[in-house]
């Protein structure tokens, strides 16, 4: 038998050999030679071309049967165009909020930390003026600082800017005052456009939002809205971490998307999620009251106040009893650190002190107690860490950490 | 009446679905369909592998548009597309041989997963497009634009933004790739 493979092996090298060996393996009539053979032919990468090569000859070759196909097979082409538009349909419908008419002036508060996404934004930042820093230890905690893109995709940096009317797109106008951006959509007809606030690291904004929603948005942030809300429910795209307090309106559900499978349905409501660099695209959302329902993937789950929903794809699991005010604390202006381990800590820091991070050897397991106000300078905050017993130097704007 | 999509001259639709156009990828799909499909029933003798190997072989030929612009036989690139997906198929199949029990369920569901997490590593890839790109990506996908009226959108040229969606294609395919999403790079070089 094995001089049988051997020689088998030689002759398969013939295209049309291994043509007609692949036909016979199609009618099932291959035997105990021609299976013996194919098992050589496959496992040989040296054969790779001449079995694709044959493969795509005996496709070709095969005549066209449109009774062939089966009839779920024809809609396979909307499947596979809707793989790159990001996100859902902004039309799709959910009615079971029809039955939540119920939903009431809300306050929500979302944090959905996806870094990993948003370093992106980092790149299109315009450098803001700050004061120099000559020395790397008087590194300075966030302030207040946004870009806006509008619907031609022409940006506006809002830190610096003078309060008054920035735009006007289709009739509604966007106006900052009182160091947030508000939208008044009084005027506004036909479609509505879209626009984007985008937070750098250390910095934060507010923006109402045309239905009196309001809105913070932390740092390293970006959030996409409609100009008004004419039709149909109300829909944002976070990406980073928000608060909101949305104004009721039953007839005009609102929506938070935070991933083309993952989206918030705020029922009348506060709560926070968030999604961790590294974790594999995980999103946490912890309602502090009312309730909302998170929609992931095919499943979906109504939370109660104090409850966490943490999803992965094809998983939504529950929490109970989490501690709301440690994950409000940063729009608060505080760091709660009330059970966090190193890593998490440092998170946070590089977001709102602009840092990078490095690990040098294995860091501690162990988690942390207590908090700090955001308004520290980065060298005040250092010292509080090595007090807790964290070794770490500042080289320019990255923090080695050491154990 | 018969057979009309065959006298759809493929190179023009080719040129279309390289600019994005979704109705052109509609056309195509429809006139290779059941040119693909007995073959792939017959190879793998079930209906949900052979699914799988004519959906991945549409999707390989979607995400890789913006180099269609330039295959000069279209049918021979979609069916060695197709027989590549075929042999690791039968690599798999003959060489694994086990049989495994419930294979159809088993790969359909994973198949669902797969297309999910391929969606989701898309989405995470535009996000991290840079600011024009993303812009001109978005407005192309999810607002359905043609290049012309981005371009006029944006008062960019449209050649320029052929070439950033050019570009933000490539950078997705390269974010796809680092995450383990494997495109048949051997199949470029082969036009």
């Amino acid at each position: 038998m094995a001089g049988c493979g051997t020689y088998l092996y030689i002759i398969m090298k013939n295209k049309e050999q291994i043509k007609e060996l692949l036909r016979r393996y199609m009618d099932g009539t291959t035997g105990d030679a021609g299976q013996q053979a194919l098992k050589e032919v496959l496992a040989d990468d040296g054969m790779e071309e001449v079995v694709v090569a044959a493969l795509q000859e005996l496709a070709a070759e095969t005549g066209s049967d449109a009774a062939a196909v089966p009839g779920e097979w024809h809609g396979m082409h909307k499947t596979i165009t809707s793989v790159d538009k990001p996100f859902l349909p902004r039309t799709k419908r959910l009615p079971l909020f029809k039955t939540w008419g119920w939903a009431a002036a809300a306050a929500v508060l979302l944090a959905v930390a996806g870094y990993r996404w948003l370093g992106t934004e980092k790149g299109t930042q315009p450098v803001v003026a700050v004061l120099p820093v000559p020395d790397t230890t008087a590194i300075s905690p966030g302030a207040y600082g946004a870009v806006l893109t509008l619907a031609d995709g022409s940006t506006v940096v809002l830190d610096s800017l003078g309060e008054g009317t920035i735009a006007a797109q289709a009739g509604a106008v966007v106006k900052l005052a009182g160091g947030q951006l508000a939208y008044d959509a009084a005027g506004a007809g036909g479609e509505a456009v879209w626009n984007a606030m985008t937070t750098a690291r250390g910095k934060q904004f507010r923006l109402v939002l045309p239905d009196g929603s309001r809105i913070w948005l932390n740092a390293a942030s970006s959030i996409r809205y409609p100009t008004s809300f004419t039709t149909g429910d109300r829909v944002v795209e976070l990406q980073g971490e928000a608060y909101f307090e949305i104004a009721g309106n039953p007839q005009q559900p609102f929506r938070v998307i935070l991933d083309p499978e993952t989206e918030i349905q705020v029922l009348g409501t506060a709560f926070n999620a968030s999604n961790y660099e590294g974790g594999g695209g995980i999103t946490r959302t912890t309602l502090v009251e009312g309730a909302v329902r998170i929609r992931s993937f095919s499943q979906s789950q109504t939370l109660k106040p104090g409850q966490q929903a943490l999803t992965a794809p094809g998983k939504i699991q529950l929490i109970s009893g989490v501690d709301t005010e440690q994950v409000l604390a940063w729009k608060n202006g505080l760091f709660n650190f009330n059970g966090v381990g190193i890593k998490e800590v440092m998170q946070e820091l590089e977001r709102w002190y602009d840092i990078d991070v490095k690990y040098e050897g294995a860091v501690t397991a162990e988690k942390f107690r207590g908090g700090m106000q955001r308004g520290l300078q980065l060298s005040e905050v250092l010292e509080s860490l090595k007090y807790m017993g964290v070794k770490c130097r500042l080289e320019g704007r990255t923090l080695i950490v050491s154990q | 009446m018969i057979n009309e999509e065959l006298h759809v001259d493929e190179g023009a639709l080719f040129k279309l679905i390289a600019l994005g156009n979704e109705e052109a990828f509609e056309t195509l799909f429809r006139g290779f369909l059941p040119r693909l499909t007995p073959f792939a029933l017959r190879l793998t003798g079930n209906e949900e592998v052979a699914r799988e190997i004519v959906q991945e072989a549409f999707m390989q030929l979607w995400l890789g548009r913006d180099k269609l612009e330039d295959v000069k036989n279209p049918a021979g690139w979609i069916f060695t597309v197709t027989a590549r997906l075929c042999y690791k198929f039968l690599r798999r199949k003959v060489l694994e041989e086990a049989p495994r029990p419930g294979l159809a369920g088993e790969e359909a569901t994973h198949d669902h997963y797969a297309f999910r997490e391929l969606k989701t590593l898309i989405h995470q890839a535009v996000l991290n497009l840079s600011g024009q790109r993303k812009t001109v990506f978005l407005l192309s996908r999810e607002e359905g634009l043609s290049i012309p009226e981005i371009a006029s959108q944006l008062n960019l040229s449209s050649n320029t933004v052929k070439n950033t969606l050019v570009s933000a294609l490539k950078q997705i395919r390269e974010h796809l790739k680092a995450h383990g999403y494997l495109m048949p790079c051997a199949i470029f070089l082969w036009l």
